[in-house]
Formats: C-alpha cells, sequence, structure tokens
C-alpha cells in the first residue's frame, strides 16, 4: 500500500502527514499507541511475574519512545525540502518510509465485527496470520441508560484495531479471502490503519469520529484510492446484523458530496443540543437513536438548570413534579445549581423529595414559589447539607421553625435570599457561620435587631448586606454592623418606616471604609453632615443612591456637592433631591470621571448648565432628567454632541490598542422642556428616550413602601398567625438546645 | 497572505490574510508547526471543504479578523442590586451578530450549505463561528415537532415503530406543543 502515490494528491498527503502529527482534533495516533502499550502492560502484568513485568514495561515505554522520537525525524525529512516543499517532501526517502512501515503497516482496521467478539477471542482469531500484539475493540461512549430503547451495557462500535508483531502478519490478514474472515456469522473487513476512510454510510459516522477524532470527512471521493472502494464494495457486502444501529441496511439516499446530520461530529450536534432548552432537548431524543444518545449526553455540561416561563410558553402548562422528576434524572446529577422560581408550578413538598433525591452534587437552588411545609424542608435541609446558596423570596406562610431546620443542617450556607418572609424574626442566624457572604432580608418586616447581632457575632465575612424595609431595627444594630462586618460592601437601609433609626446612628456607617454599594432611598435620616461623613469615611464607592432621601432641609446642595469626593462612582442616584443644582452636577462632572449612569428623576432645580456638565463625562451610558422641569433643547442637544458615533482614536483616554467599547447613551428626557422634533440626531450615539419615569418611580415606590409598612403595622400590631409552626421564644430556645 | 486550496477538482484556491486565517486554530497550529517554511507559496489543501463552502469561511474570517480574541474574562463578583441575573456561572448566551445573521446560509434551500459549513467550522476549530452556526440550528430546530426537526435535518428515523411508541409515551410531556 503505497499512499504517496499520485502526483495529484500529494498536496492532500501533506496535510495528512500533518494531521497525522497532531494531536488535539486530529488523529491520535501516537496516544492510541500508548495507551495500547499501557494496556499490554497490565494485561501482562496479570500473568507475568515482576522480574517478566519490568522488561514488559520497558517495552512499552521503547515503543512509545520510539514514536516520539520519530517525530521530529518527520519534521526533519519535510524541513529538508524546504526549498521546494512540493516536490521533495514526498520522495519516499529511506527513513520516511520506514517510518510509515513500522505505524501503520502492522496495524489493521476491522470492521463489521460482531458485538459479542471478545478481545482475547479476536485477537487468538487472527493470529492465524499472524503474532498479534495488540488488539483493540473501541466502546461506544459510556451511556448510563435509563431507557429501556438503549442497550444497558457498553458495546462495541463493530470495529476493531489489530497490530501485528510483523508487517506480513497484517499483509497476509488484508489479502485474506473473505472466508477467512469469517466469524461469528459476519465477514469481516480489514482494511489498512492509514488508510481507512468513512465508507459513505450510515455507518460511517463512528467510524469516522474514531479514526480522525471529530474530524470529519464528508466527501472523500477526491482522493479515493483502491483501498477505500475495497472497503466500502466490502461493506455491502455484509452478512447483515438487523439489530444494530450501526449496520444498517443500505440507505444510498443522497450522501455523496451532501452533508447531512448523520454525519455530523458529535461535537457539533452536543453544541447545538447546548443552546435547546431543556424541553426541546427531550423532544430531540426521538428523533434518531444517535440523537437520543447525544441529547443525553449534552446533560453533562450542563451545570445550572433554570426554568423560566418561555420554556413552557409552548405548552403553557404549569411545571410539575412528574416534568420535574423526567428532567432531573437525566441532568440531576450534574447540576449545581437549579432555579424553580422564574415559571408557574405546581411544586411542592414532593418536588423537594424529588430535587433531593436526584440532584446530590447541588450546590444552589432557588425554591421561591414552592408550597412547602416545614417538615419537607427539614428533610430537604438533612439531606443537602453540602447547600452553598438557598433563595426562598415571599414565603409568608413559612415562619421561624423551618429556617432554623434549614439553617441547622446547611451550616455552610454562603448566600441567603430570604427577602419578602415576612415571618422571619432571624434568630436563626446564629446556626449559620463563617461562611455567609451575602444575605438579603429585604422586606422581612418582622427581622429583630437580635438577628443582626447573630449574624454579627457568628458571620463576620458578610459582604453584602440588605435590610430594606426591616423596620423593626435600630441605631444600635447599624453600631453593631459597622463595628463587626469589616468586609462589609454592600449594604443597603431603604425605607421611611425606620422609627429606631437616627442620623446619629448611620453615622457609625462611617466606620466601614471599603464600602462599594450604598443605598439609603427614602431613607429619612439622611442628611448633609451625614454624606459628609459617609464620602470621607468610604472614598470607595462605586454605587450610592439616595433616591428620596433625607428631607428638603436636612438634604441641601452643601451636603450633596461632598459626592463629588468619590472619584471611582460609577452609579448615581439622586432621583426627588431638592438639593440637586447646577453646581452640585458640574462639581460630580468634574470629579467622578468614571460615571456611567445618573439618575435626575424630579430634580426640579436642575437647569441646562448642570447636564451640560454633565456631558464631559465620556462613560456615562445612561442619563435620566426625566421631570426635570428646567432642562431645554439647549441641554439635551449639548449631550448629543457630546457622544459621537466615531470618536477619534486620540480622543480617548485609555490605549487606543483597547479599543472602548462605543456603547449607546439611553437619555429620558420626559417631562422636561426638550422638544425632540428640533433636536439634531445624527452622528449621535445618544439614544433618546421620552417616557417619564418621574411619576412612575414615585408611585411604585410610594405603593412599595405603603405596603411594607402596612405589613410592618401588622406586625408590629402583635397580630399573631394560627399556623402551627411559629415558635414562641422559649420553643425556639429548646430547638436550638438540641 | 496564506492560500487555501477547496477539495475540489481541480481545487479553487483562496488567498487569505494570515491573520485572518489564524481564527481557524487547526491551521494556526499548523502554520506555528511550519514556521520557517515560505507557507505564503505552499497552498494548503483543505481536503475536507468544498469551494462554496471555502469562499463562505473565507468571507466570514475576512469580517471577523480584527475581532477581540474571546478572553476568559474571571468572572468579576458584582451583587448588582436586583434579583435579576445573578447567574454567572451560567454559560454566557450566544448572540449572533448582525452582520452574521444575513453572512449564514438561512434559506431552507441553503441548509445543506450551512451543515456544511458548520463541518468545516469544527474541522478547521474556528470556535464563533461554529457557535453561531449551532446557535442558529438550534434556534430553529427549537419548539419544533419532532417530524420537522428530522426533515430539516435530513436525519433518518432509524428507531422500530414498537421504540418510537415507547419513547413517545416516555417523553409526551415534552411534546405537547
Amino acid at each position: 500500500m503505497d499512499d504517496f502515490g499520485g502526483g495529484s494528491s500529494r498536496p492532500q498527503m501533506l496535510f495528512k502527514t500533518l494531521r497525522r502529527l497532531h494531536g488535539q482534533n486530529l488523529d491520535h495516533q501516537g496516544l492510541n499507541d500508548l495507551s495500547e502499550a499501557f494496556q499490554n502492560f497490565v494485561t501482562r502484568a496479570r500473568f507475568f511475574n515482576v522480574g517478566r513485568l519490568r522488561r514488559t514495561w520497558s517495552h512499552s515505554a521503547v515503543e512509545f519512545m520510539k514514536y516520539r522520537r520519530r517525530l521530529p525525524a518527520l519534521m526533519a525529512d519535510e524541513a529538508a525540502g524546504s526549498g521546494n516543499v512540493e516536490d521533495d517532501v514526498f520522495d519516499d526517502s529511506a527513513s520516511h518510509k520506514s517510518f510509515k512501515t513500522k505505524i501503520d503497516e502492522r496495524k489493521i482496521v476491522v470492521g463489521n465485527v460482531s458485538h459479542r467478539v471478545t478481545t482475547n477471542q479476536l485477537s487468538s482469531f487472527f493470529s492465524k496470520f499472524g503474532k498479534v500484539s495488540s488488539c483493540h475493540i473501541p466502546l461506544e461512549g459510556g451511556c448510563q441508560s435509563m431507557y429501556a430503547t438503549l442497550p444497558k451495557n457498553r458495546r462495541s462500535k463493530g470495529i476493531a484495531h489489530i497490530t501485528f508483531k510483523n508487517v506480513e502478519g497484517a499483509e497476509r490478514a488484508r489479502t485474506a479471502s473473505e472466508d477467512e474472515l469469517k466469524f461469528y456469522d459476519k465477514v469481516m473487513i480489514v482494511t489498512p490503519y492509514h488508510l481507512y476512510k468513512a465508507p459513505r454510510r450510515h455507518s460511517g459516522n463512528t467510524l469516522v469520529a474514531d479514526m480522525y477524532g471529530s474530524v470529519y470527512s464528508g466527501s472523500t471521493e477526491s482522493f479515493d484510492d483502491d483501498g477505500i472502494s475495497v472497503a466500502s464494495s466490502d461493506f455491502s457486502q455484509t452478512t447483515d446484523m438487523p439489530e444494530s444501529p450501526l449496520c444498517h441496511s443500505a440507505t444510498t439516499k443522497g450522501y455523496i458530496g451532501q452533508a447531512t446530520f448523520n454525519h455530523f461530529p458529535d461535537k457539533v450536534v452536543l453544541n447545538i443540543f447546548t443552546h435547546l432548552s431543556p424541553f426541546d432537548r427531550v423532544r430531540v431524543e426521538r428523533v434518531s437513536k444517535k440523537f437520543l444518545e447525544l441529547s443525553v449526553k449534552s446533560w453533562n455540561t450542563t451545570t445550572s438548570l433554570r426554568f423560566t416561563a418561555d420554556q413552557l410558553s409552548n405548552s403553557r402548562k404549569p411545571l410539575r413534579n412528574s416534568v420535574l422528576r423526567a428532567i432531573l434524572v437525566r441532568c440531576g446529577i450534574y447540576l449545581r445549581k437549579l432555579d424553580l422560581s422564574r415559571t408557574t408550578h405546581f411544586l411542592d413538598d414532593q418536588s423537594l423529595e424529588i430535587v433531593a433525591k436526584e440532584c446530590p452534587n447541588l450546590l444552589e437552588i432557588d425554591l421561591t414559589g414552592l408550597k412547602v411545609r416545614w417538615t419537607a424542608l427539614k428533610q430537604f435541609a438533612e439531606s443537602r447539607q453540602s447547600l452553598q446558596a438557598i433563595a426562598f423570596r415571599n414565603q409568608v406562610a413559612l415562619g421561624e421553625k423551618s429556617f432554623w431546620y434549614l439553617f441547622r443542617n446547611c451550616g455552610n450556607l454562603k448566600r441567603v435570599d430570604l427577602r419578602g418572609c415576612r415571618r422571619l424574626h432571624g434568630r436563626c442566624f446564629r446556626l449559620l457561620g463563617l461562611f455567609l457572604e451575602e444575605v438579603l432580608l429585604d422586606g422581612c418586616v418582622r427581622l429583630e435587631p437580635q438577628a443582626i447581632e447573630e449574624i454579627c457575632l457568628k458571620s463576620v465575612n458578610v459582604r453584602t448586606l440588605r435590610l430594606n424595609g426591616c423596620y423593626r431595627l435600630t441605631d444600635e444594630s447599624i453600631n453593631l454592623i459597622s463595628r463587626s462586618l469589616g468586609d462589609l460592601q454592600a449594604f443597603t437601609l431603604c425605607g421611611d418606616g425606620f422609627k429606631d433609626i437616627t442620623t446619629t446612628g448611620l453615622m457609625n456607617l462611617d466606620r466601614m471604609d471599603r464600602l462599594v454599594e450604598l443605598r439609603l432611598d427614602n431613607n429619612h435620616a439622611v442628611s448633609d453632615t451625614l454624606i459628609g461623613a459617609l464620602v470621607s469615611g468610604a472614598p470607595g464607592l462605586k454605587i450610592f443612591s439616595l433616591a428620596h432621601a433625607g428631607s428638603d432641609t436636612a438634604l441641601t446642595s452643601k451636603g450633596l456637592v461632598a459626592i463629588s469626593h468619590l472619584p471611582d462612582l460609577e452609579e448615581l442616584d439622586l432621583c426627588h433631591l431638592a438639593g440637586v443644582s447646577n453646581a452640585v452636577l458640574t462639581a460630580i462632572a468634574k470629579n467622578c470621571a468614571k460615571l456611567v449612569s445618573i439618575k435626575l428623576r424630579s430634580c426640579t432645580y436642575v437647569g441646562d448648565d448642570g447636564v451640560i456638565a454633565l456631558a464631559t463625562c465620556h462613560r456615562l451610558q445612561e442619563i435620566d432628567v426625566s421631570g426635570c422641569l428646567l432642562v431645554s433643547n439647549r441641554a439635551i442637544q449639548a449631550v448629543l454632541n457630546a457622544f459621537p458615533v466615531n470618536i477619534k482614536l486620540t480622543e480617548l483616554d485609555s490605549t487606543p490598542k483597547r479599543r472602548a467599547p462605543l456603547v449607546a447613551v439611553t437619555l429620558v428626557v420626559g417631562g422636561t422642556l426638550c422638544d425632540p422634533g428640533k433636536l439634531k440626531m445624527k452622528g449621535s450615539r445618544v439614544v433618546l428616550d421620552t417616557s417619564d419615569y418621574s411619576r412612575l418611580t414615585a408611585d411604585v415606590r410610594g405603593m412599595f413602601f405603603a405596603a411594607m409598612s402596612n405589613a410592618a403595622d401588622e406586625a408590629a400590631s402583635g397580630e399573631t398567625y394560627s399556623d402551627d409552626d411559629l415558635c414562641s421564644d422559649d420553643e425556639f430556645e429548646s430547638l436550638t438546645a438540641q | 497572505m496564506i492560500q487555501l486550496c477547496s477539495n475540489d477538482d481541480p481545487p479553487v484556491s483562496f488567498t487569505v490574510p494570515r491573520k485572518a486565517v489564524e481564527l481557524s486554530k487547526t491551521i494556526k497550529t499548523m502554520l506555528e508547526d511550519l514556521e520557517g517554511f515560505d507557507m505564503e507559496q505552499t497552498p494548503i489543501p483543505l481536503p475536507n471543504v468544498d469551494a462554496p463552502t471555502l469562499e463562505l469561511i473565507v468571507k466570514w474570517v475576512e469580517q471577523h479578523q480584527d475581532d477581540p480574541p474571546p478572553v476568559e474574562k474571571p468572572r468579576v463578583e458584582d451583587d448588582d442590586s436586583d434579583d435579576s441575573d445573578a447567574d454567572d456561572d451560567q454559560e454566557p448566551e450566544v448572540v449572533i451578530p448582525e452582520w452574521d445573521k444575513k453572512f449564514l446560509p438561512t434559506d431552507d434551500e441553503q441548509k445543506n450549505q450551512l451543515f456544511k459549513l458548520l463541518n468545516a467550522a469544527n474541522y478547521l476549530e474556528i470556535k464563533p463561528l461554529l457557535d453561531i452556526g449551532c446557535k442558529y440550528v438550534a434556534d430553529k430546530i427549537s419548539g419544533q415537532t419532532v417530524e420537522w426537526v428530522r426533515d430539516y435535518l435530513n436525519m433518518e428515523n432509524d428507531y422500530t415503530p414498537e421504540e418510537e411508541a415507547k419513547l413517545k409515551e416516555e417523553i409526551a410531556w415534552a411534546e405537547g406543543l
């Protein structure tokens, strides 16, 4: 078999040679040899004593080294002809030839092997042609079958690789007649290793995938030679094996020159499947056996599953336990993250059992919306102790006891999201430890100062703490937080119902010098002095939100000017503050060059000059001046001009190599004097939004906080829930003592 | 400039800037290994790619040659305010850019061309092209019936009727369209 034949195919041969040398996507021959050598070694190790063993090992090692050493030799062969690569490289120089002989000629590929044949049987069968040094039957990718339609065990692909000790053995096997190759009622097909190509048939894909990694050789006819034609004609003579998916009855339907999905490399199909929603992914299982196999396989890259409403919109059916189980059976063991909150569902106690059973490796879960009882939650927590994050929002029915069981078993929780759990008192936080990093408790109106004490005592590593609307907190809580949680980066305390929090209490926040995000929307206790203290205390602030905060007399432009001392500021919300003036904006624009977003809804004292000053912040992406009654076309036009579509590279402050992304700038102008019809928009990347959000936010916020304070009042008025799981103080103490 | 040859007879060759052609990992590794040769003169044969497909590939790599390389940026811990996308380990959603939308052979008559393109992108290891192509196909088959998918992908049903009936029953919940 001289594969370096006809001149016309030389370029292809060059490529083939290179491909053979290459790892990765290409032919893994070197690796095959190594793994085979190792297999040899292991097999022998079972039968021979240590002395023989050592020799065997060195033999295998030598074989591998030989291969490694030949790599540069072959490369050098090609380099020798560098003057005229095309003509000289493929002269059958002695060394080159010998390389080919050793590596390829001893090896054959056998097709149409019965699935019942074992490696030993096959190797003894072929030993009649010469001494067999190794025999390998590749198995189909192991798929743990959960369906009756898939075979339970890994079966062979119907092909085998056999390496003879001598070239002659392989030669004899290749030239053997059909009768000689009959084994288990099937006539096997022998092809030389290096020449093996996909027969243009159904069964091709597995073979090709095996031989060339994921390289697909769809249209091979251009460099066909005898070897292949033999192979394919032989294939059509196969003495059939109806139950095998690989040896199908011939379907000649125009595969030649036409890419069909049957021939696709698994990698491509898997890539496609990963873009499909869970439901689509299950549905394609019925397309064909290959799809079933790959669809099942595609789950193992899925570590995070999130049910969203649109995935179900086709059927418009709520998620049920049976469906949840069917999906989790497929992907449960790979899942690290599961989110059940974004879809309509009928999930209950039983769902928790399913999740606990099918998802052993789960680290994060969002159970918002599940209707569960504390018993189920207790059971779940007991089986999933490694949980790191849990979200369970708006559980108005669950009381302290449920969370107590949850926290007791999952002591390693990092993130806890219990927003809107109105009945939570929070003393269960004593059960969580140093792992805790993020605590979201917005709207937990009954949260007691004691909860903060527990967090500050036990979990000093908390980085994010959101306590919007936790109206029972006091100045002392703030003091504790600022003393104990030195790593705190994000802190929010929005809401206008904090009766026990004063400006003096908030002043303690100036100790927290690592703060990056601070939101005090609607908080009445905000004042000029507080801003001054905060700005000097936490100079690294990036996000600062003060909408509706303070009162017109306590929070004035004098205090707000201090914000300009925050050089890292990126996001600023100053909606509905009478203190915001042109002078404030000018100062901020001058010093906060990193500003990305600024909201100034209903800042009625802001005029054109302030907005024009803002236009000098080149990183701005969002400017909201809706409801600023004094802002006119002059300012808007200035902003439009300040953000042209094309920036000359010289204007960029950053290095010219890193092209600053030219993102659109949103400018909200509803409720201003601006008349969009008279603006020149051409050449600007500013997108005008003419809606007026100022009213909207005022209304929504009003409603939100009203609802919240109602709930707080409810809670305050001592209205009790008649539920069974409401713990009294004594009961809680006894639970903790357990 | 590098020359690429299709597998047609006679081969059609394309001349592509080296920078563009290096979007293909396969070719890039090859060029790196053949450092020192005058690769400008040697056409690189691509035995698995035919001329129309290669033309598309060349068009695509020329368009995207200046794209910043997809850097594995370490996820910054962004604890953004509201409950929305805190999904950091979710696989980043592939978005097909405008230009590529027009570029992809999306007509139904051209679907074979699309599949060939995917194949070639896989073979040449042009990951971004493979991703957008796969994303396109995924969008196309999502929400469709099994029969439609089979027809679209030229797949053959290799289940026996009994097997298929059984499977259909098992996954009936996913099929309710």
